[in-house]
């Protein structure tokens, strides 16, 4: 008897406090549109500002390409701020996709190369390594384009006790992500390493491991990891892949051959919101950082955010992208990754791997998106 | 997985596997009756009878568990081709029993395609294999004697089951990837961390089996150790542990492809060594050949581990519960 009056009161209070949560959401609610009101404003204005200059690109379209489906390189977080923000101020639906679908990636999730043969997405982002190594293999995919002109892969250890040079490395453990192990395993070789020499641990995206000396290296992005170390007050070490024999572009954007030829128009559209989302991305640096905060709360700091997106930027807005263009991957640099391929044991050939076509295209018809504004600070 | 298994088992018996044995064990009875009952002769020539029956009781188990292996392995085969079929998934990704087959026997050097030849392919998977088996063991063995000493401790003082039962729950319901900071924080990244997270593992189904079958001691067997004034840890002996043998050899049993999956859970979150690491590591790489052959290989070795262990389960039930078997009937 007792027990059922308990029971019962118990359920009162679940219905009070679920009341109260629905009270403290729709305050949450208000409270966020109060924030985001004059944000949103702004940033429209900013669009604006941008696209006074008449862009045939940004014009809207009259076509219906239905849900983009896009995989993004990594766990939600600035590295795709230019995705976010496109998504926020409707870049993809300008060009005719009814919505998008970001869908992450990360330590655990199914390599983008898989997501897109599959179907499962029209386009991703990915490093060069496991996309050559899929297409070594058979997988009929090309690299229509890359974000960063160079790699941020670094090896980043503590300052305390410092990894410089890749033969520091040998005996020593070091965190690598099973994403990168292509890289990694490339990298090696091409430094002249064994795989028994340097101990690698599986790990997952928090250096927190490095920080508490359970492995003595980490690999990293250099926008990324070591920023947020820095940030807990932790000081690190780090050096550059591209130093060490490893010259190659980062964050490739993929799609299979059948879509490139059968679905090139939803390609092309697709392609093209990147190039006007990024072109924003790399003149105010901020809005990136403010839509992957305001999207993802929990994916880090805003202080983190803006350093990351100043800091990459440095890897986009450099090279080849300032004559050719933003994601355009230049004959002699084609020939140099492929080389760098090579080093690591994955051989192919430049026209296997890359297909610049659609660029050529998206530039062809709109020339205005081709010069790539100044690096914007914050 | 294992979590929804563990409860149905004890009641149900190894599903097929032991359907066939009960089946043929009554042919063995039936056999028995003419002749106990013509000779009514001595005694030690009775048990003589006895033993055999119980010998060709864990032959005809035997015999059994293989037949239904080869029935896992035809559905399993059967099921394999009709899925990747009926969702036309990519063949890149979706490898067939036949690309498994010329992974492991067949497949010739390749250099432009980066293709190993069979040998080395086989070279390597049973080189994590290794290592993995090795693994596994350990989260067995821990997960096992652990829950073997927990239960009695459990079934012998209530109380202390009440306070701490919540704790292995929490230890089974916590996903382990959420617990892995903490788990390789503490325990490293080495042989201490495999025999943790693989006990984990193992040891929950097993604590609930041992301690249902030490709970199904005849309570005119208890009262009998009453009676003659028997300790607690005297009976536990004598007659709450060998009573519950069926049960403890349902949790070894169903703990084997439960141990394989602890190891690679702990080779993918902490060691970065063996089976585990390496199907994480060739999926980046698209190395889907290799991936499927070791998922192929890894569920061979489970199943042939289950066979093993069913039939030293047959073995000893057939000397010490002879009518465990019955009960199953």
């Amino acid at each position: 008897m007792t027990k059922g009056r308990h029971d019962m009161d118990g359920a009162g209070a679940v219905d009070r406090r679920a009341f109260l949560r629905g009270g403290a959401k729709l305050l949450g609610g208000a409270a966020l549109f109060g924030v985001a009101g004059p944000g949103l404003l702004e940033a429209c204005s900013k669009s604006k500002t941008t696209s006074t200059t008449p862009t045939s690109a940004g014009t809207p379209t009259t076509v219906n390409f239905g849900t983009l489906n896009f995989n993004l390189p990594w766990v939600p977080d600035v590295e795709s701020g230019g995705e976010f923000l496109a998504k926020d101020k409707g870049y993809y639906t300008q060009q005719g996709f009814t919505s998008v679908n970001l869908i992450p990636a990360g330590p655990t999730a199914t390599p983008q190369e898989t997501v897109v043969l599959t179907g499962k997405a029209l386009v991703a982002v990915t490093s060069l390594d496991s996309t050559a190594a899929a297409i070594q293999k058979g997988s009929p995919l090309k690299v229509i384009g890359t974000q960063y002109q160079k790699n941020p892969f670094c090896i980043m250890s503590q300052a305390s006790k410092p990894l410089n040079t890749p033969q520091d490395m040998i005996g020593k453990k070091i965190g690598v992500q099973s994403v990168n192990d292509a890289v990694w395993a490339a990298f090696l070789k091409a430094n002249n390493l064994q795989a028994s020499q340097v101990t690698k641990v599986v790990v997952s995206f928090d250096p927190t491991p490095l920080a508490q000396g359970q492995v003595d290296g980490w690999f990293s992005f250099i926008t990324n990891e070591p920023i947020q170390l820095g940030l807990k007050g932790v000081a690190t070490k780090t050096f550059l892949l591209a130093d060490y024999n490893y010259p190659e572009i980062g964050n490739v954007y993929i799609a299979t051959a059948d879509s490139l030829k059968n679905d090139r128009a939803k390609v092309k559209a697709c392609m093209t919101a990147e190039i006007v989302t990024w072109r924003e991305c790399i003149s105010h640096p901020d809005n990136p950082a403010q839509a992957t905060i305001k999207d993802f709360p929990t994916s880090g700091t805003i202080e983190a955010a803006q350093k990351q997106s100043v800091e990459q930027n440095k890897l986009i807005a450099e090279g080849d992208a300032l004559s050719s263009g933003l994601f355009y991957i230049t004959p002699a640099s084609q020939t140099q990754n492929v080389a760098t391929l090579a080093l690591g044991g994955t051989t192919v050939t430049t026209s296997q791997l890359f297909d610049m076509s659609l660029l050529d295209e998206i530039y062809a018809a709109h020339s205005d998106l081709k010069p790539v504004p100044a690096q914007g600070t914050i | 997985m294992t979590a929804t298994e563990a409860p149905k088992t004890p009641g149900t018996g190894a599903g097929s596997a032991t359907g066939t044995g009960a089946g043929s064990a009554t042919g063995a009875g039936a056999a028995t009756g003419p002749g106990a009952g013509t000779a009514t002769g001595p005694a030690p020539k009775v048990t003589k009878v006895k033993a055999q029956n119980n010998r060709s009781l864990a032959v005809s188990r035997l015999a059994g568990n293989l037949g239904s292996v080869l029935v896992s392995v035809l559905v399993m085969l059967v099921l394999w081709i009709g899925l990747l079929k009926l969702y036309h998934v990519q063949p890149f990704v979706a490898k067939s029993p036949q690309d498994v087959w010329r992974y492991l026997f067949t497949q010739r050097l390749d250099k432009v395609h980066a293709l190993r030849s069979a040998a080395e392919n086989r070279h390597v998977l049973f080189l994590h294999l290794k290592t993995t088996l090795r693994d596994a063991s350990l989260g067995y063995v821990a997960g096992i004697v652990l829950a073997l000493g927990v239960s009695c401790v459990f079934v012998l003082q209530r109380m202390v089951e009440a306070a701490f039962m919540p704790v292995a729950l929490v230890l089974r319901s916590v996903p382990l990837i959420a617990m892995a900071p903490l788990l390789t924080l503490i325990f490293g990244r080495d042989l201490l961390a495999v025999a943790v997270i693989g006990g984990i593992v193992c040891f929950f189904p097993a604590l609930i089996n041992i301690m249902y079958g030490l709970r199904a001691t005849p309570r005119s067997a208890l009262d009998l150790m009453t009676s003659y004034g028997a300790s607690r840890l005297t009976t536990l002996r004598k007659v709450l542990v060998p009573s519950a043998l069926p049960s403890i050899f349902a949790s070894l049993r169903i703990n084997v492809p439960a141990a394989m999956i602890g190891a690679l859970l702990a080779e993918w979150l902490a060691t970065g060594k063996g089976s585990g690491a390496e199907m994480l590591t060739v999926q980046n790489t698209s190395d889907y050949g290799e991936l499927w052959a070791a998922v192929v290989v890894v569920t061979a070795v489970a199943m042939i581990a289950y066979s093993v262990v069913s039939a030293v389960e047959a073995a000893v039930l057939a000397r010490y519960a002879p009518d465990a078997t019955g009960r199953k009937r």
